[in-house]
């Protein structure tokens, strides 16, 4: 059986004209031949999706990943690829988990819809009772193995949690309590799907990240792996979609999102999204899409009570504020004289510092020059410098 | 505060007459390590700034993006260190006392606001410095201390990795960190515009330390 350090360096490596499940699919039937690994049944449970990483898996042109998910594990329960339909299916899984507690892996794809006790979201019928997705992802999620959300939505709530969220919509770790190994992605990648559960087969959980993804892919952002991020360092920025350069001006989120698809590839390894000339969008990122729209800016829309708001309005709104402050205080400050009289007197301190012992004087002077202000009488200077002195003699 | 005494000479001629000028003396306003910490601030925060909003938005100038980036990331460093020995500084000479802003300063907001909306001619004395001046520099004081959270975990994700998730994700953290900036951005000219108009003799002192009284 291949070491797990080889088995992460075959998931990391890119090779060309092989895909990831080409190079695993000998090792894992050899391993499997060998009984060194046995083959977990698996509930691939569907919620509210678009089917989206169903027809992405169904979708592959790659002839080794399809026989590697039917060799790999015992895929029990999948409302798609089912040979039968209604009350067997569902007896299907109430058998797995009947009798395989705590050896299937439950696979769940899509969000779980909590209005109304879930039930937006139905998944099958029996005995004229209609069943929920969250009711069977409750009742399921204790018994299995190893609970797998695949998917922006499953993993995190994604687009099918995106404002306003009529449906409530929430992920799955969000629901289950217990630990959920998130695959995101919109779709997720099929080879992170099949790579993803072929560490599970063979070594069990892999290295996860703050996330809870598999560091395996999600380990390094696009932004670090990119082949255009020379374009970056040097400053060529492109200013629309399908120019040369760096996407990082038209808010390429690939900074903000963990993934490997610039080495991975995708449609069965013939490009991807930079490649093609057009920014990520940062669909593998938790927060994909609230926190990614709108895909041409930087950073995300501010949710204000007045509506969506951008960050660059409310920055330069503050900027703007400040310098009509700035220039009305200045009038002000001119009309009324204060700026003139301000400046005139020059550079000494108009009020004492603290703990500075105060001389009667200056007292004196300014209460004259108080009553002076006020009186708007003219004193004779000589009088007053007469005063002056006796109250100077006196107090010495 | 040190009063430097010096008996000036009584000026006869002047226009303003000999009445205030009788005893004169120099005061220390801003003692050398404050008048550092200050121009060191000063200097970083407006590269940040400047470099920051251009990291924001790039491609203004026909230069590489590394070399903006590493302009940033050593004044982020420069920054944070004085920060942190103005801190320290404070702490143990009891600076922050006339530094942050304060319950009790908020009774003097009222009469400080009269004097600015010019519906009075008198300044009003507060001590070393103004409710106003003393709301901006603990503002400032917060927003350098969030600038240089979200800055640290924009700079080393991996390190914060844990952080992340409690926070809304990296994208959320750099709209703080850009929102913020927009504040200095903001905050910075009413500071500077004031310095220039309000007091002649305060702003002699940010740069030679010393004022007539």
């Amino acid at each position: 059986m291949l070491s797990r350090r080889e088995f992460l360096k075959l998931c990391m490596q890119t090779t060309a004209g092989i895909t990831l499940a080409g190079l695993l699919r000998p090792n894992i039937l050899s391993a499997l031949a060998q009984g060194e690994i046995t083959r977990p049944p698996v509930i691939w449970l569907e919620l509210g999706s678009c089917t989206g990483e169903s027809i992405s898996l169904d979708n592959t042109q790659d002839p080794d990943l399809k026989q590697l998910l039917l060799e790999m594990v015992e895929m029990r329960y999948h409302w798609l690829f089912n040979a039968t339909f209604g009350e067997p299916a569902l007896d299907i899984i109430e058998k797995t988990a009947r009798e395989d507690e705590g050896k299937f892996i439950l696979v769940v794809e899509g969000s779980v819809v909590t209005r109304e006790e879930g039930r937006y979201n139905i998944i099958g019928a029996r005995n004229n009772r209609l069943i929920t997705g969250i009711e069977t992802l409750k009742e399921l999620a204790p018994k299995a193995k190893y609970v797998v959300a695949v998917g922006a939505c499953a993993a995190f709530g994604g687009p099918g949690a995106a404002y306003p969220n009529p449906s409530h919509a929430v992920g799955v770790q969000d629901v289950v309590k217990r630990k959920v190994i998130n695959v995101p992605g919109c779709p997720s990648h099929t080879e992170w799907i099949i790579g993803t559960l072929a560490h599970l087969v063979m070594y069990g959980e892999p290295e996860l990240n703050n996330y809870n993804c598999p560091t395996l892919f999600f380990g390094k952002t696009i932004h670090e792996l990119c082949h255009r991020r020379v374009h970056f360092e040097n400053g060529n920025f492109a200013s629309y979609p399908g120019e040369e350069g760096c996407f990082y001006k038209i808010g390429c989120k690939g900074p903000v999102t963990y993934a490997d698809c610039p080495t991975r590839q995708w449609n069965n390894h013939v490009n991807w999204p930079i490649e093609a000339g057009i920014p990520c969008i940062g669909c593998a990122s938790p927060h994909f899409p609230d926190g990614m729209m709108p895909y041409f800016e930087h950073l995300p829309d501010i949710y204000l009570p007045g509506g969506k708001k951008r960050v660059e309005k409310i920055g330069a709104t503050l900027g703007g504020l400040s310098a009509l402050g700035i220039t009305t205080h200045a009038l002000g400050s001119v009309i009324s004289g204060r700026m003139g009289k301000n400046l005139i007197k020059g550079t000494q301190l108009k009020e004492p510092s603290p703990g500075e012992k105060v001389k009667p004087q200056e007292i004196i002077i300014n209460k004259l020059d108080k009553i002076n202000q006020e009186t708007k009488e003219e004193f004779d200077q000589e009088v007053i410098l007469n005063k002056l002195e006796e109250i100077i003699t006196e107090q010495k | 505060m040190p009063v430097k005494s010096k008996e000036s000479e009584v000026l006869a001629h002047s226009p303003t007459g000999p009445l205030t000028h009788f005893h004169q003396e120099l005061i220390e306003v801003h003692p050398l390590p404050i008048r550092i910490f200050h121009w060191i601030m000063a200097f970083t925060i407006t590269t940040l700034v400047f470099t920051g909003m251009y990291i924001h938005y790039p491609g203004l100038l026909n230069i590489p993006f590394s070399t903006v980036k590493t302009i940033k990331g050593v004044f982020n460093f420069i920054l944070i260190a004085n920060t942190a020995l103005y801190v320290y500084y404070s702490l143990i000479t009891k600076h922050y006392c006339e530094l942050i802003f304060r319950l009790k300063d908020v009774h003097f907001l009222p009469n400080f606001f009269r004097y600015f909306l010019f519906l009075k001619d008198n300044p009003g004395y507060y001590g070393k410095y103004n409710p106003g001046q003393k709301a901006t520099y603990t503002l400032w004081f917060l927003l350098i201390l969030i600038q240089i959270f979200t800055g640290l975990i924009l700079f080393f994700p991996d390190i914060f990795a844990f952080l992340i998730p409690k926070l809304g994700g990296l994208n959320k953290i750099r709209m703080v960190h850009y929102l913020v900036t927009w504040i200095f951005v903001a905050t910075i000219p009413l500071h500077v515009y004031l310095a220039l108009t309000e007091d002649p003799a305060k702003l002699q002192s940010i740069f030679t330390g010393w004022a007539r009284r």
